[in-house]
């Protein structure tokens, strides 16, 4: 009987050291991403960032779930290691998105001294 | 004697409130925007094109492998952007802006323009030939640098019309090349599609 429940335990422990990191990544993409206006169709799929020649270029890819086609402006937001921003904002960029597209966000910060960035994505129809 | 103090207490705070009011309302209706937000007042070239075609751009430059690749700043001199649509496009404003975007990047330096040369000879002038200035403190004549790249732009248009519907596209195109061998090492481009209903 208490090796079936150092068993149970055990298992839980596995389960919960495998989803804890899962949990705090997922929390982490989304909090990449400033949602204004009618966005509850896009999902955030994947997020990734690299420093390429010496300037921070990120990707986000994003599936849009609506069944019907729609328009977003986005942006990226560039800063430093303490949350600052490092240059003025960006334009808005403009963009369609079909029904059940899946589409990238790429951004190239301006100066290198960006180590961190948010994107601000506002959905309309 | 309560009321009185109450009116003039009410008085002073109604006062002291439409003097300071950061929101109130314009009679003539003026308002400011967002410089940054996407403009769609008309489908003709606008501020967000603009934006966009130079903040693009520049981004895309700076990933050549020209650039990327130098472990020195490399020398630019960028030259007005050509305007090959039917609009008038004041092609300035892009220029000086994607070189503000390539500078800021702190990857590339700009040899003077034709617009400011005369302004800088002049200059290099008036500090060695009129005799007024200590020559320790004087910039040298024939020590300006030359550029190792040219910057050439453009902006085409395709403009198509129906009863109901304009569109328009507008593809921008921006290339370096190699002055002293005259061959062009990259080029790219950015397009944008507006579409309007009648």
């Amino acid at each position: 009987m208490i090796e079936r429940k150092k068993f149970i335990t055990s298992l839980l422990l596995i389960a919960f050291a495998v989803w804890l990191p899962t949990a705090a990544q997922a929390q982490t993409m989304d909090g990449k991403l400033r949602r204004m206006g009618q966005t509850k169709d896009l999902n955030l799929e994947d997020l990734r960032a690299v420093r390429r020649n010496n300037l921070l270029t990120v990707q986000a890819t994003l599936v849009q779930k609506a069944k019907r086609d729609t328009n977003i402006n986005y942006r990226f937001k560039w800063l430093d290691d303490s949350g600052m921003k490092v240059t003025d904002d960006e334009v808005w960029n403009p963009k369609v998105i079909y029904a059940g597209q899946t589409f990238e966000l790429t951004g190239i910060a301006p100066t290198p001294m960006a180590t961190d960035f948010v994107i601000e994505i506002e959905g309309f129809k | 004697m309560k009321f009185a103090t109450c009116a003039v207490l009410a008085s002073a705070i109604a006062l002291t409130a439409c003097g300071t009011n950061p929101r109130q309302p314009s009679e003539s209706g003026v308002r400011y925007g967002d410089a940054k937000g996407v403009e769609t007042v008309t489908n003709e070239f606008g501020s967000t094109d603009l934006q966009v075609i130079a903040e693009n751009m520049a981004k895309k430059m700076l990933q050549s492998p020209v650039i990327a690749n130098s472990s020195t700043v490399v020398r630019l001199r960028i030259e007005d952007v050509r305007n090959l649509t039917s609009e008038y496009i004041d092609t300035r404003m892009i220029t000086n802006r994607i070189r503000r975007q390539l500078l800021n990047s702190g990857r590339v330096e700009f040899a003077v323009d034709d617009a400011g040369l005369q302004t800088q000879t002049d200059g290099l002038a008036r500090q060695n030939n009129s005799g007024l200035y200590d020559s320790k403190t004087t910039s040298r004549t024939g020590k300006m640098e030359a550029e190792k790249y040219a910057v050439r732009g453009s902006i085409r248009a395709i403009v198509k019309r129906s009863a109901n519907v304009k569109d328009v596209f507008y593809t921008f195109e921006l290339s370096l090349t190699d002055k002293q061998r005259g061959v062009e090492v990259w080029s790219d481009d950015q397009e944008i599609r507006k579409v309007s209903g009648r």
